[in-house]
């Protein structure tokens, strides 16, 4: 008899199996990653899916109700709505999709380093402390307003927000994985700080780091729109969610749909994402298994 | 204050015994339906709810001649003229308790219910799904079996014998959400235009204003302490394992 040599992926493919098996029978997070499909889908197909472009004014029908020429109404500028959203869409994808980049990558960098460094631990951890113990909307538009109205410098604001928090986060992961035997089993075998901190301890926690990277994406379109709204990031008339609403604002009551539908469109988005994570969480993590 | 105050009565009213409840009927609908509306409730655009707030309890019940909900701001400029108000504390609603001021009173109260679930709609999920985990925990241990097994009520298990040790840290969360409402909610308080701390924040960022915007930040800074220091004195009150020097 022929013993079958267990592959090294074996039982990560197994695993991988039956967390897939977990998420497809649970309906909100099903619901959840069908919403984010479609929103990324139309977010990247915006030019070729929306009937006018994000900028086009007709200025003859303005504030126009919902009709089968405009799918959601018209602005004050005679903008087509649903044209705008899905516009908007495309700017906030990208710009909360390079915030959570930016922010994992240098929260991981540090958390890591604090972690793994005994002597630098206390600063970096204090340092940390401080961003995390200012509201993060607050100091989000601090920084917007030092660094100037612009998509960009609103993407660098939030990260400087954000990453306080995958700091932490890898802290705690690399002290916990720091103690096992394969890094020890890693150092006795002549392996340098930076390999083993790289090579072993990085890719052992890189789950909990996923697992909040897709709840946070929820959570900056939400914060990206709160600061357009406010009057921070992008200029006004922009197609971008939380600017619609801000710029609608005055016609709440007289014409709602130009206000509803944009914020709608937040809310969809976010609670997508929220959904998603959720249930990421629910079936990469193994205590809260049901 | 007083906005912060009113926001976590709202998130305590409903919270509390949704958590509660979840737990109790794990994985049934309700469980479902808490689990939903905690996420809705972080979700939720909240300039955009407090706008959705005003066209339907503002303006759709005027229109249509129903009793409505002001819409902006902190007590009505009219009722502020006809019965003026003596300042005391500096809290229109206590100060209208102190001085007897009822239409004052009544008029402020009705301004800030929608600032108020507006602001506590976001932490209100947060203490759902808190409560209900940690009802969890502890309802599966052995004394809350024991406690079945004597016959006791399920009333009484529940609320006397498991929430009380449940409660914890759903208090820490409480309190992180008041520091955060306390500390302004820049977006609610400019849609209501609630002359809070949060819409000071924000003109002094937009206008640099360092002194304003060092001022906020320190304030910010003292609250979040004393409100841990509240939490972490009430920990011991609710849980005699944490009682210092016994």
């Amino acid at each position: 008899m022929k013993l079958k040599i267990p592959d090294k992926y074996d039982s990560q493919v197994r695993e991988l199996r039956y967390s897939a098996y977990l998420l497809k029978h649970s309906a909100l997070a099903v619901l959840g990653i069908s919403i984010v499909a479609v929103v990324i889908v139309v977010a990247v197909a915006a030019p070729f899916i929306a009937p006018y472009g994000p900028e086009v004014r007709l200025w003859d029908q303005k504030l126009e109700p919902p009709s089968f020429q405009h799918l959601l109404g018209t602005d004050d500028r005679g903008g087509d709505i649903f044209s705008r959203i899905l516009y908007g869409y495309r700017l906030d994808l990208a710009i909360s999709g390079s915030v959570v980049i930016f922010a994992a990558t240098m929260g991981t960098i540090l958390g890591s380093v604090s972690g793994f460094v005994p002597r630098l631990d206390e600063t970096l951890m204090r340092i940390t402390d401080v961003f995390l113990a200012v509201p993060s909307l607050i100091l989000a538009m601090a920084f917007g307003a030092v660094l100037g109205r612009t998509p960009t410098n609103l993407v660098f604001a939030l990260a400087l927000t954000w990453w306080p928090i995958y700091a932490r986060l890898v802290r705690g992961q690399v002290l916990v994985e720091k103690q096992k035997l394969y890094v020890e089993a890693a150092r006795a075998s002549g392996g340098g700080a930076v390999r083993i901190l790289f090579r072993h301890i990085l890719p052992n926690s890189i789950y909990p780091i996923l697992v909040n990277a897709s709840i946070d994406l929820g959570a900056v379109i939400l914060t990206t729109a709160s600061l357009s709204f406010l009057g921070f990031g992008v200029e006004p008339g922009t197609a971008e969610l939380g600017r619609m609403v801000a710029d609608a604002r005055s016609y709440v009551f007289t014409y709602p749909w130009v206000v509803g539908f944009p914020g709608l469109a937040i809310l969809i988005a976010s609670l997508a994402f929220n959904l998603f994570g959720d249930g990421i969480r629910d079936v990469l993590d193994p205590r809260l298994r049901r | 204050m007083e906005l912060a105050i009113f926001a976590t009565v709202f998130q305590i009213a409903i919270g509390l015994p949704l958590g509660i409840f979840s737990a109790v009927k794990k994985d049934k609908p309700v469980d479902h339906g808490s689990r939903l509306l905690a996420l809705t409730g972080t979700s939720f655009p909240v300039f955009w709810l407090g706008l959705m707030m005003q066209f339907v309890f503002f303006y759709t019940l005027r229109i249509h001649g129903l009793p409505s909900l002001p819409s902006t701001g902190q007590v009505d400029e009219f009722v502020l003229f006809e019965y003026p108000l003596r300042s005391v504390t500096g809290f229109v609603i206590l100060d209208s308790l102190l001085t007897w001021n009822i239409p004052i009173f009544k008029d402020a109260l009705a301004h800030i219910i929608m600032p108020a679930i507006c602001d506590g709609f976001t932490g209100l999920g947060l203490i759902t799904r808190i409560t209900r985990s940690s009802m969890l925990e502890v309802m599966r241990q052995d004394y809350v079996t024991l406690a079945r097994a004597k016959g006791l009520p399920e009333r009484v298990v529940i609320y006397k014998h498991a929430l009380k040790n449940a409660i914890n840290p759903t208090i820490t969360i409480i309190g992180t959400s008041f520091g955060f409402i306390l500390g302004g909610a820049p977006l609610t308080e400019t849609v209501f235009s609630w002359p809070g701390m949060g819409k000071w924040a924000a003109y002094a960022i937009v206008s640099l204003d360092r002194a304003s915007i060092m001022g906020f930040v320190l304030i910010t800074g003292v609250i979040f302490v004393l409100v841990n220091l509240v939490v972490d004195v009430l920990y011991s009150v609710v849980d005699p394992r944490v009682r210092v020097g016994e």
